[in-house]
């Protein structure tokens, strides 16, 4: 449609259908349209068409305008990013495709994510929901491109793109996974019957382990984003709560930190980069103050009913044994186990399997005294493990469990699913930021991490080294030799033989002294190499220092010769200055001399004349007026020599010089 | 919507230059209006 050109409601569905997949009925469309009429934002023409008012329009243009530039620039940085990753020019062919792949894949995200958001907010299409909505079929996507060296370097481009970029592309796809969830639920609620603000208000959520240890810890990625999720939430009149069990797994947590910490003989530095939240948020507060010891930050963390007031959460005392007699209890604890080791490839005790698995038959059991719940269920499980939702899917085909709607929701999609309805200021400001910091995580480098418990265990006087480095110690911990010696010292302490202990010490003591070694040689080496990379830079900057020198001098002895040549210029101005100066003496003398010898004979002749007045002959008049002629000659010459030589010129008709 | 548009570039670039999102306390009209004004803009 072209600008102010005006449509009908047929020509509006048309494009609204065409343009966001939306298919809204005629009827229900001029509804709509007639509300912006009575509100001034459209006008309808005699003929029935409609258009939009000018200052409306002129918004609109002003907004697409702005986003048109930003979609540009961020493209523009694409293009860049893969030339660069590609190493050499791209033509016009890679340049299109390499964009239409990086499109899929912005697509998929976030139609994918949207369209999860809107069945579980519309309660539609809700069995089997995708648990990981993410960019880990990248490389799927990527394996149409024939050329290989162009798709790994699209590949590193997207993730450089994720990673390192500027807030256009951000902004980008937080406005365009906001419109998706709207044109999503849209989509399976035309009416939008579900869609009311005040429906938060009861809502309740509660917070997994996770989500508290991560509000506690400032160093756990997850501390912006819990604290924005109960900052939303409070906006909203969403409440949330902290199970009884929670507050047991995170209390046993602390004291697991508690007891590494105890043990811990090692640098205190080390703690930094421990896989304990506990550990290295200590680390990072001392850092500001050094007078905080273990224990006092140990018991201000311990107290758990502090840090829920604190933080506007509700404490919830679940009945744990009547959860604990469901007959499904025990086969949603082995799904919490199974789906962990399918996507995380790792086990989780027993502890905290059967703490999942009651927290999801909790929420199950309060959903079934709801009534007419909108925006989806009244209570959800808030979690940053991934992995609940695939035990969700599991739980649905037991018996019993007729809500098919999952109980536990990533708090990232939670976060996406609430933005919407927030203030324009809390939307643009705390929730784009904790988008781009949940978005770029996904794509972030997995940082290393010391297994703090392990440490304890393999720790000693090496660990002292000043060489040593956070990234030695996990080099030493991720060694085959250093996991045997572990299962072997546990074995041999359960079966309290000292003496097999003594001997797997021994060995293992032998090996972990050969690979300090070679780790001490390995920077020993590095060191070397930065040594002589460092004096051949000293070298090469010594002798541009030198060439530097050279030209320097030689700049000055010219600067010098310049310098006495303006200063033999200046003398020979000097002494010109003199003689025209003598000259000028001379001169104004000399007129002095002329005027006083015309005025003389002036005087003379008047006196002369008077004298010898009678008898006057013709020759004495014009005796006496060839003398008066000369006197006054001489006395213009003497008072105004120039004046008298340019009139004279001036009479006789010669052409005046400048 | 289909995860495998043929055009997903210009889709994603047109559903990100709606301004569907303003502040309004009824949720679900503010959201009906703005893809109706979405509409008439033509975007």
């Amino acid at each position: 449609m072209n600008e102010n050109q005006s449509a009908s409601v047929e020509n509006l569905q048309k494009i609204v259908e065409n343009v966001v997949h939306l298919k809204i009925a005629s009827d229900f469309l001029e509804v709509i349209i007639s509300r912006l009429v009575a509100k001034g934002s459209a006008v309808k023409d005699n003929a029935g068409n409609y258009t939009l008012s000018v200052i409306r329009r002129k918004e609109y243009a002003r907004m697409a305008q702005e986003r048109t530039e930003r979609v540009d620039r961020f493209n523009g940085q694409f293009l860049f990013l893969l030339e660069k990753e590609y190493g050499r020019k791209l033509n016009t062919e890679q340049m299109k495709e390499g964009m239409e792949k990086l499109y899929a894949i912005l697509g998929q995200l976030t139609i994918e994510k949207s369209d999860l958001i809107a069945r579980i907010v519309t309660r539609q299409n809700v069995e089997n929901l995708p648990y990981e909505v993410n960019i880990h079929k990248l490389s799927s996507l990527l394996s149409k491109i024939e050329d290989q060296e162009l798709r790994n370097a699209e590949f590193r481009a997207i993730k450089l793109l994720f990673r390192e970029t500027s807030d256009d592309f951000y902004s980008f796809l937080f406005v365009l996974t906001q419109n998706l969830i709207c044109i999503q639920i849209l989509n399976l609620d035309p009416e939008c019957q579900a869609l009311e603000k005040k429906a938060f208000s009861e809502k309740a959520l509660f917070l997994d382990t996770n989500i508290l240890i991560g509000l506690v810890c400032p160093t756990d990625w997850q501390h912006k984003p819990a604290k924005s999720l109960l900052k939303f939430s409070s906006f909203l009149g969403i409440r949330c709560f902290v199970a009884g069990k929670t507050c047991e797994e995170y209390n046993s947590l602390l004291e697991e930190a508690n007891r590494i910490f105890r043990k811990w003989e090692s640098p205190l530095k080390f703690l930094a980069d421990a896989n304990n939240e506990f550990l290295s948020s200590f680390w990072s507060e001392k850092q500001a103050d050094q007078s905080l010891t273990w224990d006092s930050y140990y018991h201000r963390t311990k107290d758990v009913g502090k840090i829920l007031s604190d933080n506007g959460i509700q404490p919830y005392v679940e009945d744990l044994e009547k959860i604990k007699k469901n007959k499904h209890f025990e086969r949603i604890t082995e799904y919490v186990d199974q789906c962990y080791v399918v996507l995380k490839r790792r086990i989780k005790n027993l502890s905290v399997r059967e703490h999942d698995a009651a927290l999801l038959i909790l929420i199950r059991n309060l959903r079934k005294q709801e009534r007419n719940a909108m925006l989806g269920p009244n209570h959800w499980f808030i979690t940053g493990d991934d992995s609940l939702l695939c035990v969700d899917n599991k739980i649905n085909s037991l018996p019993d469990f007729a809500d098919k709607v999952p109980s536990s929701m990533l708090f990232s999609i939670w976060l996406d699913m609430i933005s919407p309805f927030l203030t324009i200021r809390l939307r643009e400001g705390d929730a784009y930021e904790t988008f781009t910091m949940l978005t770029k995580y996904q794509f972030a480098l997995v940082p290393f991490q010391i297994d703090s418990d392990k440490l304890v265990k393999i720790q000693g006087n090496w660990t002292q080294y000043e060489w040593l480095e956070a990234k030695d110690i996990v080099r030493i911990q991720n060694q085959e030799w250093t996991k045997q010696y572990l299962r072997r010292l546990d074995q041999a302490k359960r079966k309290q033989d000292k003496s097999q202990a003594e001997e797997i010490g021994r060995i293992f003591a032998d090996k972990l002294n050969q690979e300090l070694t070679v780790i001490k040689d390995e920077k020993l080496k590095t060191l070397s190499e930065e040594k002589n990379a460092l004096l051949g830079r000293e070298e090469f900057l010594s002798k541009t220092v030198q060439e530097k020198t050279k030209e320097s001098d030689e700049r000055q002895k010219i600067i010098t010769a310049q310098k006495e040549i303006i200063e033999q210029k200046q003398d020979i101005i000097e002494s010109k200055d003199v003689e025209l100066e003598k000259e000028n003496t001379f001169k104004r003398k000399l007129r002095t001399v002329i005027t006083i010898a015309g005025l003389l004979l002036i005087i003379f002749t008047v006196l002369a004349a008077a004298y010898t007045i009678s008898p006057m002959t013709l020759e004495k008049v014009s005796f006496y007026t060839v003398f008066l002629i000369v006197g006054a000659i001489l006395l213009f010459f003497g008072l105004a020599p120039e004046r008298v030589v340019v009139s004279i010129v001036a009479k006789l008709g010669f052409p005046q010089s400048n | 919507m289909d995860i495998n548009l043929p055009n997903m570039r210009a889709t994603l670039v047109r559903i990100s230059q709606f301004v569907l999102q303003e502040e309004s306390e009824i949720v679900r009209e503010n959201l009906q209006e703005k893809v109706a004004e979405a509409a008439l803009f033509g975007v």
